[in-house]
């Protein structure tokens, strides 16, 4: 029974039942199974999930893998810059609420007539350890890397009607996620149906289209069908090379549209990763769970250096009003402590709308965190917006409160007026 | 709608620009086509805390409103916002009749139409009442000019809707991330008479990384059910990527705030915006070659 709840949320396969013959086990998978297919790139704890969606629209349920940004590096690059490309890769991480905000893999793209400088740019690569796309149309290179990169899962890339046969066997022996590309529907289904006839699932595919138009049109098109209709001739991730897009619109653009509209992998080149930032932070913002906003753990913070005299603020579990919160102290140079109640996540609004911001609670954290031990004083700063709290608050506690600004920015000065910090 | 009045509709606006008519879901142009979104820049009569780069883009200009109207006027935004925060008894406490008075310096500064905003955030009962006394008046003193005025929102908006109504103006409706309040709101404005071609929805808008993402989601389950028949869902939907300007945390990056806000632009038209309001001409350039690679109609 608890298997099967865990199965309807989705928080479980099929498979993983050992009741089950293979051929049931098959028919519910069909059943059960995201209308996206899930396709894994790379291995050894470092792979990136794509696809796995059921929705196209966020608020109808959530997303469940993040867009991934792959960096462009091709083989006509020379060794300096190679090195410093992949140095600065990780200058461009953001820890941001708990999560990791990066690059999640490179697309090495062969531009050069000489293979061997292709070789180079794999070997150089495969030191630093991120999942790979491999685009060549060189079947003979293609074969060459994979063995390289074995056991290693990268994307192969490349593949169209032309070349199929070759680069869907090369794809099976190294066990690869392969991609390809069309310049119609007809071809993309023709190639869709051969590779799902030499049993493969994970496939991903670059959408036709050249403008920006095409392909925002074109995600859409594979993303409604694949959920609205139920085609799952369609239901695979998608991939495009930011750069190859005509338009005159500024890259950090376009890529911000392919992100919002269902790109499953888009590739960028180096030249945009100073812009990244806002990207990333797009993402985050809509990766976000609707139904479970991040939270984080109750207790007792330390922003700055507090000591037994320091104002003592009040505030919420949900990431975003701590992060806030917390920002904004620091940059306004306060040394407090930070009482955090469990509210499940809300935020201070809607924990005191919907009643999750309980006076108890406040009482019972006071307590757990043995503060009375660690200030001299009994005055507990509020947020603005919990001001109708304040009395329960006060009588339950016993503790003095004081109602603070509605938005942190004023923390600060609000502080300074009342004489709870100096100067 | 329609905001501003053109001198043979009794304004003195040199053209109206039309702001939603949405019939398919944003940048579905396989489907059909939409009327293309329309453009707003901000001056502001108080900047209390000033985004990053400002005075490099602009420089001492932002002292004087009706200087910086006339600056941004030759970017070609299709309206000009001005905001007034200056009147909140809780900032600069500037008169009502104070900020009248630049609101008619602003219509001489310019013949764009214009959208004019009091308080943004009116929680406290003396930023309420300062809004709507402000708000009030330039309905009376303007008649004609059919400006886009507000906020309002559902605990004050009556006397504001009724000015409105009178004199000819269109309302921007603010509530707080929410569908059900946004459309509650709607049929509160049309109780009083208010069609919903004349409201312009604002459901608070999040910044990057600080609540975006239910700004985005409320807009589209809005523009869903409008399009599934809702009337009072189907009102044009404003989206403020200016809010980007003013985050400190992106103050540590080197980046250009503009790029932050011209991000968050896209992402509000994907999810069905129809009036964008930005701070910085570079992101009206980039917004506008956005906008560009797609194709308009219909409305």
């Amino acid at each position: 029974m608890a298997f099967a709840f865990k199965l309807a949320q989705g928080a479980v396969t099929v498979d993983k039942c050992p009741f089950l013959t293979d051929e049931a086990k098959r028919a519910l998978m069909g059943l059960t199974a995201p209308p996206v297919a899930v396709v894994s790139i790379g291995h050894g704890g470092r792979e990136v999930k794509l696809g796995g969606e059921r929705v196209s629209f966020r608020h109808e349920d959530k997303f469940y893998n993040e867009p991934a940004i792959a960096v462009e590096l091709n083989d006509l690059i020379d060794v300096d810059a190679l090195e410093t490309a992949l140095k600065t890769l990780k200058e461009y991480e953001v820890e941001r609420m708990g999560q990791t905000l990066k690059i999640n893999m490179l697309a090495l793209r062969n531009l050069s007539s000489e293979d061997d400088a292709f070789i180079r740019l794999v070997e150089a690569v495969k030191a630093v350890e991120y999942p790979l796309i491999i685009s060549t149309e060189n079947p003979t290179l293609a074969n060459r890397t994979l063995d390289i990169l074995k056991g290693e899962r990268p994307l192969l890339h490349g593949a169209s009607l032309r070349n199929i046969t070759i680069m869907a066997m090369l794809a099976k022996r190294f066990n690869c996620p392969i991609s390809i590309k069309a310049s119609d529907w007809r071809e993309l289904i023709s190639c869709i149906d051969r590779l799902k006839g030499l049993g493969f699932s994970e496939i991903v595919l670059q959408p036709p289209g050249d403008t920006l138009k095409q392909l925002v049109e074109n995600l859409t098109i594979i993303r409604r069908l694949a959920i609205d209709k139920k085609f799952s001739k369609l239901g695979y991730p998608t991939i495009v090379f930011s750069s190859d897009v005509k338009s005159n619109v500024p890259e950090h653009l376009t890529v911000s549209a392919l992100l919002v509209r269902y790109a499953s992998i888009i590739v960028v080149k180096p030249e945009v990763l100073p812009l990244i930032r806002p990207v990333m932070l797009l993402r985050q913002s809509i990766m976000m769970d609707p139904r479970a906003p991040i939270s984080i753990k109750s207790g007792l913070y330390r922003i700055g250096k507090p000591s037994e005299n320091s104002p003592v603020l009040l505030t919420t579990n949900y990431a975003l009003t701590f992060h806030i919160l917390r920002n904004d102290l620091e940059n306004q140079n306060v040394d407090c402590h930070l009482l955090v109640v469990d509210t499940g996540g809300l935020s201070v609004a809607c924990s005191v709308a919907g009643n999750k911001l309980k006076p108890d609670s406040v009482r019972q954290m006071i307590e757990e965190t043995d503060l009375e031990a660690k200030v001299v004083h009994r005055t507990l700063v509020i947020p603005g917006r919990a001001a109708k709290l304040a009395g329960e608050i006060e009588d339950i506690t016993g503790w003095r409160v004081l109602i603070g600004p509605f938005n942190s920015k004023d923390i600060g000065d609000f502080l300074r007026k009342h004489n709870l910090i100096g100067r | 709608m329609k905001i501003g009045a053109t001198k043979s509709e009794g304004g003195s606006r040199s053209y109206s620009t039309t702001v939603g008519g949405a019939g398919t879901l944003p940048f579905y142009t396989f489907e059909g086509l939409n009327p293309p979104p329309v453009l707003a820049l901000e001056v502001y009569d108080y900047l209390d805390s000033p985004p990053v780069g400002v005075m490099e883009a602009f420089g001492d200009v932002v002292m004087n409103p009706v200087e910086w109207i006339r600056v941004i006027d030759k970017f070609n935004p299709d309206v000009i916002n001005l905001n007034v925060r200056s009147i909140s008894p809780l900032s600069l406490n500037r008169s009502v009749r104070h900020a009248i008075r630049l609101l008619e310096e602003a219509l001489q500064a310019t013949s764009r139409p214009l959208m004019v905003t009091g308080i943004m955030d009116p929680i406290h009962t003396e930023d309420i009442s300062r809004n709507s006394e402000f708000l009030k008046l330039a309905a009376e003193s303007f008649k004609g000019e059919r400006l886009l005025i507000g906020p309002v929102t559902a605990e004050a908006y009556e006397a504001v809707a009724e000015a409105a109504l009178t004199n000819g103006h269109n309302l921007l409706a603010k509530s707080n991330m929410d569908v059900n309040q946004a459309i509650r709101l709607n049929e509160l404005l049309s109780a009083k008479g208010f069609s919903t071609d004349r409201i312009v929805v604002d459901v608070t808008t999040g910044a990057l990384g600080y609540g975006i993402e239910y700004t985005l989601s409320t807009m589209e389950r809005l523009r869903l059910r409008a399009l599934q028949g809702d009337r009072m869902a189907g009102s044009p939907m404003v989206f403020f990527a200016s809010e980007n300007v003013f985050i400190a945390e992106f103050k540590e990056t080197p980046l250009n705030p503009s790029v932050y806000e011209a991000v968050a632009a896209v992402a509000g038209l994907m999810s069905g915006a129809d009036l964008v309001s930005l701070f910085y001409v570079e992101s009206l350039h980039m917004v506008r070659s956005f906008l560009t690679e797609f194709p308009w109609g219909g409305g």
